[in-house]
């Protein structure tokens, strides 16, 4: 095994620069070392100006997501020695803004998430003393997978339809409201429906499916859509068949 | 294999809503400490702690803010200055040759031999002698970024700053605190003493910089301090009806 591997990583400041470039830095090979280690290996031992988002080390917090040799990783859990012997090009999550160096903007992510409603909606709360809301195993499974989602965002970078449309709801965003609308203590489907079922909500998904496929939590935003479209479909027939009915 | 720090029970002194000493402060979860967890904590206590105060804290803090009047002239004063010292003392500060990551690599190492799982006289004031060492060295570190957009080694920076300062009363504390009592185990003083130490440890700066530890005392309401034990001699207790 060679002793070093080379890392290309992306630069990038305001005040500094027009347009993004590579440096080059020399980094141990171990192989328990993950992408993430070589970059805190780089801020704490040779440039403390490098600039990227980590926290937990362990594929919770979702926050080191970044492009390695071209696709969306975690990369606290991306072994270096599976680019061996490199180069290996880190990046920022494609289709976001640049902040600085691999920081990238998320704003927009933040706000489609917050537009579909990602918490349990009631119509009437219960009181405490009419006790908990209790739930199955079986209701848990229906919407469990949508849940293991951490906001990390890989899958905005994955997806084509957002690269071209940045009006697009994407997929963590409408797999999350999927997580909800499954979710036997909710009532708020109906109005998750009315934001998603516009244009740039769920029909912009020409199902490209990448998202699933670069999913860390092996979430199913994919097939989330698929689910929304055919309900919403239901829904628009229901509405043309029935226009008197209230749901 | 090798032990961690999985979690603090000492923190931001708090009230039962959230409140500092300091007026508009709020402190929840584990950087607080709401004195609800005595010495030892018990496990799955702390998410719920931070649920409950968390709440509690945020509503209290909204409370606080929204009846407050607008900052005088002397704080945004006060705001200003401080923002300075900062550029001063990080962003434009010229020369400096130590760097963070080996400041802090240091620490890590000397709280875990002198404050770990075990504690004794010895340990804990080689730890003092040390930090102390550190916070000096501290004040001669140097940034290689000087940029005004998300500087993360400026964050770094302060962090570090804020960890000695932890650091310093995790030890002074231990050091002070001649018992055992819970996570704090003094192979020195094995026998906990309720006499001297049914005690909450309390950390103040001084004006020079030094640092000193005073006490106050704990309310028992339901559950006095008790051992914990186990096996032979917890069947024991057991017979005798405790």
């Amino acid at each position: 095994m060679a002793e070093t591997i080379t890392l290309e990583v992306a630069r990038y400041s305001p005040e500094r620069d027009a347009a993004p470039t590579f440096q080059t830095y020399q980094v141990p090979l171990r192989k328990d070392w993950v992408v993430l280690d070589a970059l805190n290996y780089i801020k704490d031992k040779v440039d403390g100006s490098l600039t990227y988002r980590w926290s937990c080390r362990m594929g919770i917090c979702g926050s080191c997501g970044m492009m390695v040799n071209g696709e969306p990783k975690l990369t606290c859990a991306t072994f270096l020695i599976n680019y061996a012997p490199g180069p290996v090009r880190v990046e920022p999550l494609r289709y976001f803004p640049v902040v600085r160096d691999l920081v990238i903007e998320m704003t927009d992510f933040m706000v489609k998430l917050k537009n579909v409603k990602p918490w349990i909606i009631r119509r009437e709360e219960k009181t405490l003393s009419e006790g908990e809301y209790l739930q199955t195993p079986q209701q848990l499974d229906t919407y469990k997978q949508f849940s293991m989602c951490i906001n990390c965002m890989l899958c905005y970078a994955a997806c084509p339809v957002y690269g071209l449309d940045p009006l697009f709801t994407g997929p963590a965003a409408i797999a999350l409201a999927q997580r909800y609308n499954l979710d036997s203590r909710d009532q708020g489907a109906k109005e998750r429906m009315e934001i998603l079922s516009q244009h740039q909500g769920i029909w912009g998904c020409t199902f490209v499916g990448e998202c699933t496929e670069v999913c860390p939590k092996h979430v199913d935003p994919a097939g989330a859509i698929q689910q929304y479209k055919l309900n919403a479909a239901k829904e628009w027939f229901k509405s043309l068949l029935m226009p008197w009915g209230s749901k | 294999m090798r032990p961690v720090v999985h979690y603090m029970m000492g923190g931001v002194s708090t009230d039962i809503h959230g409140a500092t000493p300091l007026g508009g402060l709020y402190a929840a979860g584990e950087v607080a400490c709401v004195s609800i967890n005595g010495a030892n904590r018990l496990g799955s206590n702390s998410l719920p702690e931070l649920l409950v105060f968390g709440a509690r804290a945020g509503r209290a803090a909204a409370i606080y803010a929204s009846e407050q009047p607008a900052p005088s002239s002397a704080a945004l004063a006060q705001a200003m200055d401080e923002q300075r010292r900062l550029e001063e003392q990080f962003l434009r500060k010229p020369g400096g040759k130590e760097r963070i990551a080996t400041i802090r690599e240091e620490m890590q190492k000397a709280v875990e031999k002198s404050a770990g799982i075990y504690r004794s006289g010895n340990s804990l004031a080689e730890g003092a002698q040390k930090l102390r060492e550190l916070q000096e060295r501290y004040q001669n570190i140097a940034l290689d970024d000087r940029s005004y957009t998300f500087n993360t080694e400026l964050t770094a920076a302060l962090e570090l700053g804020f960890m000695l300062d932890v650091a310093e009363s995790i030890v002074q504390c231990a050091l002070h605190r001649t018992e055992s009592r819970g996570a704090h185990q003094r192979t020195d003083f094995p026998k906990r003493d309720d006499a001297k130490f049914l005690t909450h440890s309390l950390m103040y700066r001084n004006a020079d910089g030094t640092s000193r530890v005073e006490y106050s005392p704990v309310k028992i309401t339901r559950w006095p301090p008790g051992e914990r034990v186990y096996g032979q001699p917890a069947q024991a207790a057991q017979a005798k009806g405790g």
